[in-house]
């Protein structure tokens, strides 16, 4: 340890006097900075506090967003707690988007909370006035309703932008680790993680917070649980990986897994790395650091791994979403060049599908080029070169079935999930719908038909491309 | 009729009063200086289910106990009545910030029980101020609050501490007994220790305890090790019988069928029927019954 | 001609375990060879009955009888009957007592049983102390084996499932009904003791049972006792520091007179939550005293299992076994959740969404060979009934030596 407590309290509220500051002080939040190399986790939990709280006085911008968030959705120390909340107050779109975070960090700590002095490093409060973690909760909640009240919605997709995900880091050369499993197999990482899209977390049983890897095992059986229901549980394997390899055997993480409704088999698997973890935690650019053997601080982390075991997306920090992270998995598995396609998730939220999509298509096309007398309705059916075709009668009302149908293919690719792409998908079919209706039948404009078609053929095959490719529901046990 | 009925719920009445009386009673009774301290204490007794209702109450109570003045006893009994009272956490929500303020006060109390209960609760609900408190202490004696052996007792309820570096001094070069012991206890935690435990085990001239700590702690960091040490311990004529009976109540309990050899098995059929050492017959008669051939 | 017992509905050796609740048993006759017409048969505790003893009745509330006559069918048709314990006859192992079927002086079959009962922890004689704890050190398994799931229910994060409201002492009994179950999956003969908090208990606190404290307040075991492994939060041994001399008086709590005094009706009575439950777990210092930490000292288990007792008592001394009945639970519906009588309770109903605890470990609750009830996701009313005293099918599989049968 080169700093002293003392030293690095002064070193943070040095920063913030500093141009930089702000910069700087969310460099010291990354846990596998050498400042909190051997210090004691409570340790750790004062000086991140007293780093929040700088950068609350500073202004929490949208990069910092993402260390206060991790602190509400994940943190049980009431000094880290409120001084997440306080920051959260700076933070320049604070609105109703951040609400359940804090929620959910009152939940976290409403039994645990603690008598705090946030005006002193570390917070420790002995005799009266003191705050409390709850109460700065609830003093941002009601920021949040006094600002919604005075300024108008940004949009501002705040969660979301702190999610810290991430997409494919620079290509890093495979770690040369070696793993062994929840039954004692031992495997490279290749074999862990070349040949198809993989799902990571990391954890360790010996985790006191169970905010984190408690509830991180638990989603990741749940995780396991819909790709099973989804039959992805073949394509794409999974693994969680523990930081404490020299305690955490193979039995220990066995039954760690298992109490947390994780089901292990051959491609879903606890590992210990046996050796090579330094190796692995800088291919990951994994979030611990340690005091001896023991981890005194990780964040939480989920990796999704393409078919050559590189890192495609990251999930950091907050808590991650399962549905959110299969979607990332089956993406990769699109990429994947050889190999099986995924297959079909369960029907989408809204009903589009090839056929219907075909088929709309076609009627949107025959209501456009439906010909408007019998004579043309002759020629045409000559023109399809089917003997005697010609021969069936003209039938007016065709058309309007033609249209109907047309609007029964528009109900179809309406996107009932609210989905920004199959918003766009239906918006180019109904310009297509209208564009056949309007300026081709009703006022028969030349080429407003074949305009008319395209659009809508071309709405109709986005809508289903981008079913393919959207996100699975996410079921929840109701809480009863 | 009417009459019996309105007497009846005048009784009924008169029945629920002396509740709502007994309550403000008591209330008045802990804070009374008039009170003795058998009366104070018995009247706070009657209130933990109450306790957290009344904020004002509560931190009158709080008060009484940080109170340098007040009795040891009445202070000490304030101290367990509210620590039961935060055994029912969602009533007691409120009043747990003010509850840990009052324990950190407490953590410098003249009163040495006082001082040490307040530390070990403050120890179990993890708290940095304490754990702090507790390594100066151990780096710096001078600035001690508790004797060196409570102070590693109480940092032994996280394993995150640092305190593994101070630790290993102490059970290299310990200022007494206790306090080795409870520094062994702690690097049990460390799998770092791993090489001193074996080492302490398989020295017959290290104290019986250290080395049946030392089994305890190998069991727990690399069981398999720890299994194999105790097959040779108990084979060995010359070594501790305690040791011997820790060692084989190790493979009773925590060991396997697969790993018992036809020579261990009658190395210890001996010590069953020769052992001078009751608790090693004890040990050796559980072996066999398990392990019945 | 042979004959078939079937106790608790099983002729499995797994299922020959009775309380002071009646079980369901039939008989029937097997191998009917040289049968020509029905066949009396006499069943009893078989003599010289030195360890458990057991009464029959022929129907659910009829008699106790300790000999029961039956007429066979000659088809091997099944004859239902009840066997129970006879209190306060415990057994003292397993399988000491034996079910005795003669035809005339003719022995058909004999059945070794156990009548398993929890019994006072500091009553306990040497070989029942040996063991409980080999099964609870087995189940600690050097802090690798299911009893930190145990552990991780009981936390400060998990407190509002468990305390603090009606539900207190239903979530309980089903922790200690989980636990047991464990144990006797591991060793049938285990039933769970209770510590007996108002009274001495220096068998208890003594190095082959729980241990005996040193002045800082660390647990000290025999060389010869598997508790010496015992490992929680990833640390060695266990930290109990009595403020009363265990040898030669109680924790300061409450009578149990003083506690069946609290009221009659359950609102009133599960005041006990504070006294004498939270003054036993404060009559120590060490990890028994706080919330976050209690769990991890097997004390903790027999003084909720004292905690039930005394629940279970109160419920004998005024009828309470009825769910429905303000009187046996309290008003019920508008109490805070896992606290209703038709709530399940986590973390057996694995329910992680909020307002629960975002993990739930463990699992479901551990099934029985003797007892279908509660079943794998008890809501809280289903702890009520425990002895079936209302709906046979609610008995749930444990008594205690002092609460007989209502």
């Amino acid at each position: 340890m080169a700093l002293s407590e003392k030293e690095f309290e002064e070193l943070v509220d040095g920063l913030k006097a500093s141009a930089d500051g702000r910069e700087r002080l969310a460099g010291l939040l990354n846990e596998t900075h050498p400042v909190y190399a051997e210090r004691a986790a409570s340790a750790i939990v004062r000086m991140r506090g007293w780093i929040l709280l700088a950068l609350g006085e500073l202004g929490v911008s949208d990069r910092e967003l993402v260390y206060v968030l991790e602190e509400l959705d994940t943190g049980r120390e009431p000094y880290l707690v409120a001084a997440a909340a306080r920051a959260l107050r700076s933070y320049p779109n604070l609105g109703g988007s951040l609400r359940p975070h804090l929620e959910r960090a009152q939940a976290n700590i409403r039994y645990r909370d603690d008598a705090l002095r946030l005006d002193r490093y570390g917070g420790y409060a002995d005799t009266p006035p003191y705050g409390t973690a709850m109460a700065e909760l609830e003093e941002t909640l009601r920021s949040i309703d006094t600002r919604a009240e005075s300024v108008p919605a940004s949009g501002c997709c705040c969660g979301s932008a702190a999610r810290a995900s991430g997409s494919a880091g620079a290509a890093r050369a495979q770690p040369a680790t070696q793993f062994q499993d929840h039954r004692g197999s031992a495997l490279s990482f290749a074999e862990a993680f070349v040949g198809r899209p993989s799902i990571v977390v990391f954890f360790y049983t010996r985790c006191s917070n169970p905010q984190k890897c408690s509830l991180t095992m638990t989603k990741f059986g749940r995780l396991g649980e819909q790709l099973r229901a989804r039959g992805l549980d073949s394509e794409i394997r999974t693994a969680a990986i523990t930081y404490d390899p020299d305690f955490d055997d193979a039995d220990r993480l066995r039954q760690y897994a298992e109490s947390r409704g994780v089901h292990l088999d051959e491609n879903h698997r606890v590992l210990r790395p046996v050796n090579g973890f330094e190796g692995l935690g800088e291919y990951f650019d994994a979030g611990v650091s340690f005091v001896g053997s023991i981890v005194n601080r990780h964040r939480v982390e989920l990796y999704v791994l393409d078919a050559s075991g590189r890192v495609a997306r990251s999930f950091q920090r907050v808590l991650w979403d399962e549905g959110e992270v299969i979607e990332a998995a089956v993406r990769e598995i699109a990429k994947t060049p050889s190999g099986p396609k995924p297959p079909d998730p369960p029907a989408a939220r809204s009903s589009a599908s090839p056929t219907t999509a075909l088929l709309g298509t076609v009627f949107s096309v025959a209501a456009a080029f439906f010909p408007k007398c019998p004579m043309c309705w002759a020629a045409y059916l000559s023109a399809l070169g089917v003997a005697g075709l010609e021969r069936i009668g003209y039938a007016p009302w065709l058309l309007p079935l033609f249209i109907a149908l047309m609007l029964a293919n528009l109900y179809s690719l309406y996107p009932r999930d609210r989905s920004r792409r199959r918003r766009v998908a239906f918006g180019v079919a109904v310009a297509g719908a209208l564009t056949i209706w309007g300026p081709g039948i009703l006022l028969e404009i030349p080429f407003a038909p074949l305009v008319g078609a395209m659009l809508t053929a071309a709405g109709s095959f986005l809508a289903v491309r981008f079913r393919l490719t959207a996100p699975a529901m996410t079921a929840h046990p109701s809480g009863a | 009729m009417k009459a019996k009925k309105k007497s009846k719920a005048k009784v009924k009445a008169k029945a629920k009063k002396p509740a709502a009386a007994s309550t403000s009673s008591y209330w008045a009774a802990v804070s009374s200086t008039k009170k003795t301290t058998k009366q104070r204490i018995d009247a706070l007794s009657r209130l933990p289910a109450a306790l957290c209702e009344d904020r004002t109450k509560f931190n009158e109570v709080l008060a009484i106990l940080r109170d340098t003045t007040q009795s040891s006893s009445l202070r000490r009994a304030t101290l367990q009545i509210i620590q039961s009272a935060s055994f029912s956490a969602p009533n007691f929500e409120v009043c747990r910030p003010d509850y840990l303020a009052t324990l950190r006060a407490l953590v410098t109390d003249p009163d040495l029980e006082l001082r040490q209960r307040a530390l070990g609760m403050l120890a179990r609900e993890h708290d940095g101020s304490t754990q702090r408190l507790l390594v100066d202490g151990l780096e710096e004696p001078s600035r001690a609050v508790v004797p060196p052996e409570k102070a590693l007792q109480l940092l032994g309820y996280d394993i995150h501490t640092d305190v593994y570096a101070i630790a290993r001094k102490i059970a290299a070069n310990p200022p007494n007994e206790a306090a080795r012991i409870e520094a062994l206890r702690l690097l049990g935690a460390d799998t770092a220790s791993v090489p001193m435990f074996e080492a302490m085990l398989q020295d017959k001239k290290e104290k019986v305890d250290a080395r049946r700590l030392a089994a305890s702690a190998l069991q727990a960091l690399v069981p398999d090790k720890l299994q194999g040490y105790a097959r040779d311990i108990v084979q060995d004529e010359t070594d501790d019988d305690d040791v011997k009976a820790t060692s084989l109540t190790a493979l009773t309990d925590l060991g396997h069928a697969g790993t018992v050899s036809d020579a261990l098995y009658q190395s210890v059929d001996k010590i069953r029927s020769k052992s001078k050492s009751t608790a090693l017959k004890q040990s050796a008669r559980r072996f066999i019954d398990k392990y019945r051939r | 001609m042979n004959v078939e017992l079937f106790i608790n509905n099983s002729a499995l050796p797994r299922t020959r375990y009775i309380g002071w609740a009646p079980s369901p048993c039939s008989i029937h006759l097997s191998n009917l060879t040289g049968v020509t017409g029905p066949v009396t048969v006499e069943l009893r505790n078989k003599p010289p009955a030195k360890g458990g003893r057991f009464v029959f009745r022929r129907t659910l509330t009829g008699p106790s009888t300790t000999t029961l006559r039956l007429v066979l069918p000659a088809k091997g048709a099944a004859v239902n009957f009840f066997m129970l314990g006879q209190f306060p006859h415990a057994s003292f192992a397993d399988r000491d007592a034996v079910v005795q079927v003669r035809s005339g002086a003719h022995v058909l079959l004999e059945v070794p049983l156990m009548v398993r009962i929890r019994k006072n922890a500091n009553l306990l004689g040497t070989a029942e102390v040996s063991r409980f704890v080999a099964a609870f050190a087995t189940f600690n398994n050097q802090g690798l084996g299911r009893f930190v799931d145990f552990r991780n229910m009981h936390v400060a994060a998990s407190s509002p499932e468990a305390h603090g409201a009606p539900g207190f002492l239903p979530w309980h009994r089903a922790y200690l009904l989980d636990l047991e179950r464990e144990l006797q999956a591991i060793d049938p003969s285990v039933a769970l003791p209770y510590w007996r908090f108002d009274q001495p208990a220096p068998k208890i606190f003594s190095l082959g049972f729980l241990g005996v404290s040193n002045s800082l307040g660390t647990v000290q075991f025999s060389a010869t006792n598997p508790l010496q492994f015992w490992r929680t939060d990833g640390v060695t041994g266990i930290t109990r520091r009595p403020l009363f001399n265990t040898t030669t008086s109680g924790a300061s709590v409450i009578t149990e007179a003083q506690t069946f005094a609290l009221g009659t009706q359950y609102a009133p009575f599960s005041a006990m939550e504070g006294n004498p439950h939270g003054n036993a777990h404060t009559s120590f210092g060490g990890s028994i005293s706080s919330i976050p930490t209690a769990a991890r000292d097997p004390l903790f288990f027999l003084l909720h299992a004292n905690v039930d007792r005394l629940w279970a008592k109160w419920q004998r001394l005024n009828s309470r076994y009825n769910a429905g009945q303000l009187a046996s639970f309290g008003p019920t519906g508008t109490n805070r959740i896992g606290h209703n009588v038709n709530d399940t309770m986590w973390p057996w109903n694995q329910i992680t969404a909020p307002p629960r605890p975002s993990t739930a470990p463990g699992g479901s609750l551990a099934n029985s060979a003797v007892a279908t009830a509660p079943g794998s996701k008890p809501r809280v009313g289903d702890l009520i009934d425990y002895q079936g005293v209302v709906a046979p099918a609610g008995r749930v599989g444990f008594d205690y030596d002092d609460v007989r049968f209502a």
